[in-house]
């Protein structure tokens, strides 16, 4: 065995152990919502994006977010981690418990919140800097440096891109695949090991394979993240989440259940009308 | 055959004939330009290739002394080297204050009435008739602030004429950067100015440094402001740093082309071939950084 | 209203189940003739036509599976999609149970046992599949458990059918009449109940399935 094998079953090692703890911390904490949303509403100037939201995001499983076209689906996400805080005319009201912890309280640094709740996007976004450094990226900002190497291969291997890349870390991240390179900002996101992953359509550029790869990637994910995906991809979200919200036009959650529920007997007509194309 | 006839009820003939005139005229259009510049820089070479061979100029003395009373003495480096100090104090003057204020505008400035006023007046400072910069570091600067004209002066003034081009295209950089390069930077918990150091900046450097050498070019080349701030305009003596008076390749070639008798005219061509040297290469330089980064974003 | 074709797709399965479901209904209605006037022509056409039922079955079967490979319904077309294909499974169990009675019908010449009236039992039958047939039609829930209720009645007469033919198997042993009729007519008598009591088992079958269909109650399912 060389002593390159050697290192990557070691790295390979301490993800298993890692995982079983994580895992008998989950069962610990069972059922508890990661994420409290209460009263939640978004207003872009003096229009209604979203209607105030209740809903409640269990930790370590899948979370689906659909709906037709502009419902506030991605607002609502960006809500999470205060992405809309950027946009000047974008106004939030209402709650949204992190841990117990309003985000919205004043006391909250949203760089800071966004350091335990990760987000990718729907264009793949590398940085115009090698493969290493893309995922190396949030690790450095954040100060986490140290074992940066096992790190970055450890995010890596999680995202299912490592044994495409191992050999040319060094090259730059935009000579990557559509599907390696959304990959990849995937790692760059749990690299700094957060919490919560949010993803926003984050496989509607991709072509069928690489969706396929993406779609086992979130399964695999949910082992140690709570994910929340956007997608308008309907099949998307009845195959990988446990729960699914289905926003409609106004900007309205009309329902939000088992996953399996909402696609086998919802009790919304409306959400029904939707989920079967008689609507949109 | 089947297909015989098959498109015998379309007429093209007149419709493509049309398109060829149309073609033919455009290319006329861009050859004309093309066949101006040509001429141009034949009959300069020619010009300047007449002073050694028969006024026997020397050429190592043209490039290896400063300007002189008899022609056959008279050499360009004191130009070259006032253009040279010139160039680097204004990239010095003008670089900072030009990336930090596209940035302001770009990356933290809100979106209000001010900023559009800032932006708008930007844009119309570009266009302002270079003479006028001259004027303004005239009364500012030699007199108000009695620094006389020195080289420094004449660099404050080049330093205020590229100062609006360098900032609309490092905007222009800026903006090329994809907003979803921001969003992945800050979604990942960088702050605005780890975001705007680690990932903006980078990626729009290349576009930055094309707008300044190309505005630079621009520079190299301006006479009037020069004059205005009171550029010796024959170079005798070699520049000894920016508070000496000082000349520049344009004034230079100003000085000569005016001379009287045969001989200056010959320098004056050999200087703009000099000159035109120099702005190709620079903007040589210009076009080679953005294709060999711009595919990269 | 979108995906015109997909829903255009879904109203014609429904077509289809229901003449299927006619042609099923016909078959038992003839197959309980034949045996009431043991009318062996009226039996062999049961019996010939159960091939025209088998093909109806596979050709729902054939739309059922293409509606799930190419449209991926959800909510409630996948429930109607997949009770349909559940019906019809029932349904051509009961064509072949129509057969089965219609080809009792063309044996044995003589009819044993009076007291046992199969016929009864048979229009009980025919009537929870036609109900049954109609929940599905009209998509109404209090139908469906009214269906489920009345095969409890069924049971009740099949249990007692067979006790009068155990009886009379045991007490009544005619010197003219040899064990092996006997026997054969008491079977087929067994037999004619059973399919009976299977028909109304797959008239609640369908009715269940229906509920589910409806309402995405799986209360009837067994």
């Amino acid at each position: 065995m060389s002593s390159q094998e050697q290192t990557q079953s070691n790295a390979e090692l301490e993800i298993e152990t890692e995982i079983q703890s994580e895992r008998s911390d989950r069962e610990t904490r069972a059922d508890e919502p990661v994420l409290e949303v209460r009263e939640l509403d978004v207003h872009y100037g003096d229009e209604r994006a979203l209607q105030p939201v209740n809903a409640d995001i269990p930790e370590k499983k899948v979370t689906a977010i659909i709906g037709p076209s502009g419902c506030g689906k991605s607002t609502f996400l960006r809500c999470v981690n205060r992405m809309n805080d950027q946009i000047d005319v974008c106004s939030v009201g209402g709650e949204l418990y992190f841990h117990g912890k309003n985000v919205y309280d004043d006391d909250v640094d949203p760089v800071a919140l966004r350091r335990k709740i990760g987000q990718v996007f729907q264009r793949p976004n590398p940085f115009p800097k090698s493969i290493y450094d893309n995922v190396a990226y949030g690790l450095r900002i954040q100060g986490k440096t140290d074992d940066l190497d096992t790190r970055v291969e450890r995010a890596l291997r999680r995202a299912a891109l490592w044994s495409e890349v191992e050999d040319r870390l060094d090259e730059s991240a935009l000579d990557l695949s559509g599907g390696q390179q959304q990959r990849l900002c995937i790692a760059r996101a749990i690299a700094p090991d957060p919490e919560v992953l949010l993803m926003d359509e984050p496989a509607s550029a991709l072509d069928p394979i690489a969706t396929a790869k993406v779609e086992d990637l979130i399964e695999d994910l949910a082992e140690n993240y709570t994910v929340v995906i956007v997608t308008h991809n309907m099949q998307q979200a009845a195959r990988i989440s446990d729960k699914t919200a289905v926003f409609l036009t106004g900007g309205e959650l009309v329902e939000f259940d088992d996953t399996t529920t909402i696609f086998e007997n919802p009790a919304n007509q409306a959400v029904e009308d939707y989920i079967t194309g008689k609507f949109g | 055959m089947g297909g015989d006839g098959l498109f015998e009820d379309v007429d093209l003939t007149w419709v493509k004939r049309k398109g060829t005139a149309f073609y033919l005229l455009c290319l006329a259009s861009s050859l004309f330009g093309i066949v101006m510049l040509g001429f141009l820089i034949l009959d300069v070479l020619y010009e300047a290739a007449l002073g050694p061979i028969e006024f026997e100029i020397s050429l190592t003395t043209f490039l290896t002394d400063p300007a002189s009373r008899h022609p056959e003495q008279a050499g360009y480096l004191g130009a070259i080297l006032g253009s040279v100090w010139l160039m680097v104090l204004t990239v010095i003057l003008s670089f900072f204050i030009g990336v930090g204020s596209a940035i302001y505008l770009e990356e933290y400035a809100p979106d209000t009435r001010i900023t559009r006023l800032i932006e708008a007046n930007l844009t119309n400072l570009a266009g302002v008739p270079s003479i006028v910069y001259g004027l303004l570091v005239l009364a500012v600067f030699v007199n108000g602030f009695t620094l006389g004209s020195i080289l420094l002066a004449g660099s404050i003034a080049l330093a205020l004429l590229v100062m609006p081009i360098i900032i609309v295209s490092s905007q222009e950089a800026l903006r090329a950067v994809p907003s979803g390069m921001r969003d992945g930077s800050s979604a990942t918990g960088a702050t605005r100015w780890q975001t705007i150091r680690h990932v903006v900046l980078p990626a729009a450097i290349p576009g930055i440094m094309t707008g300044t050498i190309l505005a630079l070019a621009r520079a190299i080349g301006e006479t009037a402001p020069l004059i205005m701030v009171g550029a010796i305009l024959s170079a005798i003596r070699l520049p000894s740093g920016p508070f000496d008076s000082f000349g520049s390749m344009p004034t230079q070639i100003y000085y000569w082309a005016t001379a009287p008798g045969p001989e200056w005219g010959h320098l004056a061509a050999m200087a703009i071939v000099v000159l035109l040297a120099v702005m190709l290469s620079m903007n040589a330089a210009a076009v080679l950084l953005r294709n060999r980064y711009e595919k990269d974003l | 209203m979108s995906r015109w074709a997909y829903r255009a797709e879904l109203r014609d399965l429904r077509e289809e189940l229901l003449a299927m479901s006619d042609l099923v209904c016909e078959a038992l209605q003839r197959a309980l003739d034949s045996l009431e006037e043991r009318d062996a022509a009226l039996a062999r056409r049961v019996i010939e036509g159960d091939d025209e039922i088998n093909e109806r079955y596979l050709a729902i079967e054939g739309h059922c599976t293409e509606l799930i490979a190419r449209q991926q319904p959800v909510a409630g077309d996948m429930r109607f999609v997949v009770a349909t294909f559940k019906i019809s499974t029932d349904l051509e169990r009961i064509g072949d149970l129509a057969r089965n009675l219609a080809t009792y019908a063309t044996r044995g010449e003589r009819h044993a046992y009076p007291e046992v009236d199969a016929g009864t039992i048979g229009r009980h039958v025919l009537a929870m599949v036609r109900e049954a047939v109609a929940a599905y039609a009209a998509e109404d829930p209090s139908a469906c458990y009214t269906v489920a209720e009345r095969d409890a009645e069924i049971d009740r007469l099949c249990e007692a059918a067979s006790g009068i033919v155990v009886r009379d198997l045991l007490a009544e042993r005619g010197p003219d009449e040899s064990a092996e009729s006997l026997l054969a007519d008491a079977s087929r008598l067994f037999l004619t109940i059973r399919d009976l009591e299977r028909v109304g088992d797959h008239a609640v079958n369908v009715a269940a399935r229906t509920l589910y269909m409806v309402e995405g109650n799986d209360d009837l399912l067994a």
